[in-house]
């Protein structure tokens, strides 16, 4: 049987060994994300100086929403996977990201296309800036690169264990935030699902990011965008729970990470 | 009485001691406490001395919503489902680490000083996880119904319903086993 003595050394020789880990993980979070940005920002610019370049094309109505003519390179802050797992119980929420555009159909095309492209370059820049932030933020978010065609967008799906949809009157804001499913991918193949309860803040630990989401199955009761802030929890891993806190939201809700199924 | 929170602020402030008031204070309760998620001495005493070490890496902040020592339980118990989701179901000890293992009798020596508590603790030990908890935060640690749902995130509603179930299920434990009590 171990003395209080004994716990105690072996808590600070564990929590020595905490700290470098910790260090480790930033260390090579900050090398990937700088790898990243660095490869981003190239990628970026070569679009833009692409788009520039090309003289302007007749175009030609695109079921995905995307001027066929732009070629646009996108970028998002938060990405889920366009397919969602197998499992019945997972969901997806979408983020659209500020560079998607909407085709255009009417005899206008032209001056449509020509207004896309300035509102495109405009929203390449702006994502562009956001993407620099949301790289500079640690471990929530996975950056990706998408092709003209492939606008990514987290999409809230209902699943079988919804029982049936609440209305504002009968939930609270709170209520809502916390009965919602939403997909955001944060490392790897996890993703939070829906809040299992709520979080005190005294059981917090380090922020680790910002999200923005768009949830679309209560839309009619929950803010267009809704911005939050994530937490790790003390003594649980991040792969295992994390705390939410919407803006405007009292309240943390503890949210259960699964693994995905590709 | 603060139970911890003075201590905890010391240390914060780069006093060690304050962490050494905190260790002898609650490693019993804690270690005692874990072993109900974990049902394994050595591995609940691994599991308290990672409570402290998360209290000296991180060093959260207390905002003293709740009493320090149902913080600290709290912090306990995410560690404990925390490894308990990460481990194995069987564990193999290889032979040559058997006399370095904790038997568990000196530490009940230490803790449970009455004979009717270690007989009652051996028949709880019996019981499933949830029972085992509720048990032995509200009688051995004394929390009462608010902080054990906090501890154990759920509704002081949940936490009645699960005292009194496992109360039944501890008497017809105690009775199986021919425990005689005067009052219960």
């Amino acid at each position: 049987m171990k003395s209080y003595s004994e716990i105690e050394a072996n808590a600070f020789k564990k929590a020595e060994q905490r700290i470098s880990d910790r260090k480790r993980r930033r260390l090579a979070l900050i090398r990937r994300t700088s790898a990243l940005t660095l490869a981003t920002a190239a990628v970026l610019g070569i679009g833009i100086f692409t788009h520039a370049m090309k003289p302007p094309k007749k175009p030609t109505p695109s079921s995905s929403g995307i001027v066929a003519e732009t070629e646009t390179t996108s970028a998002v802050t938060a990405v889920a996977p366009t397919s969602t797992g197998t499992a019945a119980s997972q969901t997806v929420a979408t983020v659209q990201t500020t560079a998607a555009t909407t085709a255009a159909t009417t005899a206008s095309a032209r001056q449509t296309v020509e207004a896309v492209r300035t509102t495109t370059l405009t929203s390449l820049t702006t994502a562009g800036t956001s993407l620099t932030t949301s790289v500079s933020a640690p471990m929530t978010t996975t950056i990706a690169q998408q092709t003209e065609s492939e606008i990514p967008e987290i999409a809230l799906e209902t699943t079988q264990d919804i029982p049936e949809m609440p209305t504002s009157e009968s939930f609270g804001y709170d209520d809502m935030l916390e009965a919602n499913f939403f997909l955001i991918r944060l490392s790897g193949n996890e993703m939070l699902v829906r809040g299992s309860a709520e979080a005190y803040a005294d059981s917090l630990a380090e922020q680790i990011g910002e999200i923005t989401l768009r949830p679309t199955y209560y839309a009619d009761s929950l803010p267009e965008d809704l911005s939050a802030q994530l937490y790790n929890m003390i003594g649980v891993s991040s792969k295992e729970q994390v705390a939410v806190r919407f803006t405007g939201s009292e309240k943390y809700i503890i949210y259960n990470v699964v693994e995905t199924e590709e | 009485m603060d139970n911890g929170a003075s201590s905890y602020r010391r240390f914060l402030s780069g006093d060690n001691s304050g962490m050494s008031e905190i260790v002898r204070s609650y490693t019993d309760g804690l270690i005692f406490y874990i072993n109900g998620f974990v049902n394994n001495i050595g591995v609940s005493e691994e599991l308290t001395e990672d409570v402290f070490s998360v209290l000296i890496a991180d060093r959260p902040r207390f905002s003293e919503k709740s009493s320090f020592k149902t913080w600290l339980f709290s912090i306990a118990r995410n560690i404990a489902v925390d490894y308990i989701r990460r481990s194995s179901k069987t564990v193999g000890i290889p032979i040559d680490d058997m006399h370095s293992l904790t038997d568990g009798v000196s530490v009940e020596n230490r803790y449970l000083k009455e004979e009717q508590r270690v007989m009652l603790y051996n028949a709880i030990s019996t019981l499933n996880s949830d029972y085992r908890q509720v048990l032995f935060l509200m009688y051995f640690e004394d929390f009462d119904t608010a902080e054990t749902a906090r501890i154990m995130k759920k509704t002081k509603r949940q936490v009645g319903n699960l005292v009194y179930r496992a109360k039944q299920a501890l008497k017809n434990e105690l009775e199986r086993s021919g425990f005689e009590y005067e009052e219960l």
